[in-house]
């Protein structure tokens, strides 16, 4: 499969802080790479450069097959690109904000009329179109970016923190939209800090830190290497805990671990639904009532513990940076 | 020859933007529209009887000019306020990744500038007229000291835009421009001639661009006395070398920084 986008030891300094160490990366056709990463990791400059925003000091960029860096007016019909905060006219309507766009890529009066009614119906929007956007709830704003982004129907998109700034079920349904409307096809770079939101869209995960790539690989390779999920129990009764220990090391094979201060039981498991029907099963056979049980995912802050210290030695992205 | 076609497509369509703008959101041109009025009210009717300037007997005439090119200063300064504010929402991003070149963007930008300029010119003009402001020179030139009035806006909306681009914040482009509007339109004669001032301030109000389009729109209005010695031969020109190296300084820094404009 061809690469849509290709990025060769990308280099950004700002002053004496350097924003990205040699990024490499290729994403294949159609396929959706989630960038995960902290603040300041360099997600941002990342996806500025591969929009032609931005100049890095070093290194290559090609999307679609254009080089960024030589020829970004040619690469520009191609990407397609939605900031960390909805860039949208807020004294225009939904519609005239995707006209305009639309006229701006060139489309002529009719297409850019047309091809901005196709979007907010597949947007949901139809119904806000000729309502100003300033008057737009936070997700529907959002909506109406991600909209903006597919004007031209571009072959990359590039989504740089979509959800920033949106309540958990604002989020949701951005995610379901991107899944579902945003995706079709396009290749997808998707810029996130959240562990979960890589894990639900991308097929493959690039961790960022402060310009250097922690690790790569699909959300399953990431999280078993990382810990993935973890069944937990927590007990009202600390005598109980030795009985937990005993069930949860036969659910999911052994590695139970018990702080018993806390009265808490936990152990990884591999397909965490499952194993948790199976739990409760045999504590109400074993007439414990835990206090809380549930299924512990990885979060981004064990990623990073994990991925920093193993990056506390020199990687190939220094030595790029160097060169 | 399409691509230039495309291109002036994009001018219109970066207009209408800004002609929607300035229509859906007025309240950002109460300011300079209210301004001319509160001068006009405050030193030419509530002062004007007290303020004697040598050799000028009708105070508001000698008023207004000053008046029409502060008003219009404004109009045209506050453009940085707005493309500051679109840096900050990520709309320059937005343009910037499209294929329209920038130029196009801005320039359609400018030309939005220059319909609010025009606007704020009239009614500041129309103040000074019911104040018993006249124009007594003949059509043709008081029409070239309009067009004069509208290529120095035009070029400080420029100036402006260049300013809203390099500017971190909305807010610091909004302090910047106030500290260099404040002195460039007071510290001038725009309301009492410079001869009249202390002789420190005297040289820099002399110097002040403003002041030399002032001249130039007192002379070419009929206007009376405009300043110590100014003829025509000398203060046309100099008013338009000002408004031309702003021009020609201010619209390639601008198209410079937005190409570089940084992360919202």
């Amino acid at each position: 499969m061809a690469a849509a986008i290709v990025a060769e030891g990308l280099v950004k300094r700002y002053g004496s802080t350097t924003a990205l160490a040699g990024l490499s990366l290729s994403v294949p056709e159609g396929t959706v790479l989630g960038l995960l990463g902290p603040d300041r990791a360099g997600k941002t400059t990342a996806v500025r450069i591969m929009a032609t925003l931005l100049r890095p000091d070093a290194g290559r960029c090609l999307v679609n097959g254009v080089d960024v860096l030589t020829h970004p007016a040619w690469a520009r019909p191609d990407i397609g690109v939605c900031g960390q905060r909805p860039a949208v006219d807020g004294f225009l309507t939904g519609f005239e904000n995707l006209e305009q766009l639309g006229r701006l890529h060139r489309l002529g009066r009719r297409r850019a009329r047309a091809r901005a009614e196709e979007l907010l119906e597949r947007f949901h929007l139809s119904e806000a179109a000729h309502r100003r956007v300033s008057c737009y709830p936070a997700g529907m704003r959002r909506r109406l970016d991600l909209a903006c982004a597919l004007v031209a129907a571009p072959a990359v998109v590039l989504l740089d923190e979509p959800t920033a700034g949106l309540d958990q079920r604002s989020r949701l349904g951005i995610w379901d939209v991107i899944s579902e409307r945003v995706r079709d096809g396009t290749t997808l770079l998707l810029a996130t800090r959240h562990l979960e939101e890589a894990d639900e869209l991308a097929d493959e995960i690039v961790v960022l830190d402060r310009g250097h790539v922690l690790a790569r690989g699909t959300p399953e390779q990431l999280t078993r290497q990382i810990g993935g999920e973890r069944l937990q129990v927590v007990l009202g009764d600390r005598a109980e805990t030795q009985v937990a220990e005993d069930i949860l090391n036969r659910v999911c094979g052994g590695q139970a671990v018990v702080f018993l201060d806390q009265h808490l039981v936990q152990a990884p498991v591999v397909s965490g639904a499952q194993a948790l029907v199976e739990l409760v099963r045999r504590l109400d056979a074993a007439g414990i009532e835990p206090v809380d049980i549930g299924i512990h995912r990885a979060s981004l802050d064990d990623v990073f513990r994990k991925l920093t210290g193993q990056a506390a030695t020199p990687t190939l992205a220094d030595e790029e940076a160097r060169t | 020859m399409s691509e230039l076609a495309a291109a002036a497509q994009d001018v219109v369509v970066a207009a209408r933007r800004g002609l929607l703008r300035g229509r859906r959101e007025p309240r950002l041109l109460a300011l300079p529209l209210l301004q001319p009025v509160l001068f006009m009210m405050l030193f030419g009717v509530v002062l004007g009887g007290v303020i004697r300037v040598p050799g000028v007997a009708d105070y508001a005439g000698f008023l207004t000019p000053g008046l029409i090119v502060q008003a219009v200063a404004l109009t045209a300064g506050l453009a940085a306020v707005d493309v500051a504010r679109d840096v900050h929402r990520g709309m320059v991003d937005r343009f910037r990744a499209l294929p329209a070149p920038g130029a196009a963007v801005l320039f359609g930008r400018t030309v939005s500038d220059l319909v609010r300029i025009a606007l704020t010119a009239a009614v500041a003009a129309a103040t000074g007229v019911i104040a018993g402001w006249r124009v007594h020179s003949g059509p043709a030139a008081a029409a070239a000291g309009f067009l004069l009035v509208l290529t120095f806006g035009y070029a400080v909306a420029w100036l402006s835009v260049a300013l809203g681009l390099s500017a971190r914040t909305p807010r610091a482009a909004r302090t910047v421009l106030l500290v260099c509007l404040m002195p460039l339109t007071f510290v001038s004669n725009v309301l009492a001639p410079p001869d009249t001032m202390p002789p420190w301030l005297r040289p820099l109000a002399e110097a002040n661009p403003v002041s030399a389009v002032v001249t130039a729109l007192r002379l070419l209005w009929g206007d009376e006395p405009a300043g110590s010695g100014a003829t025509p031969a000398s203060a046309y020109p100099l008013a338009l070398v000002w408004i031309f190296a702003a021009l020609l300084a201010a619209i390639p820094l601008a198209l410079r920084r937005y190409r570089r404009t940084p992360a919202p």
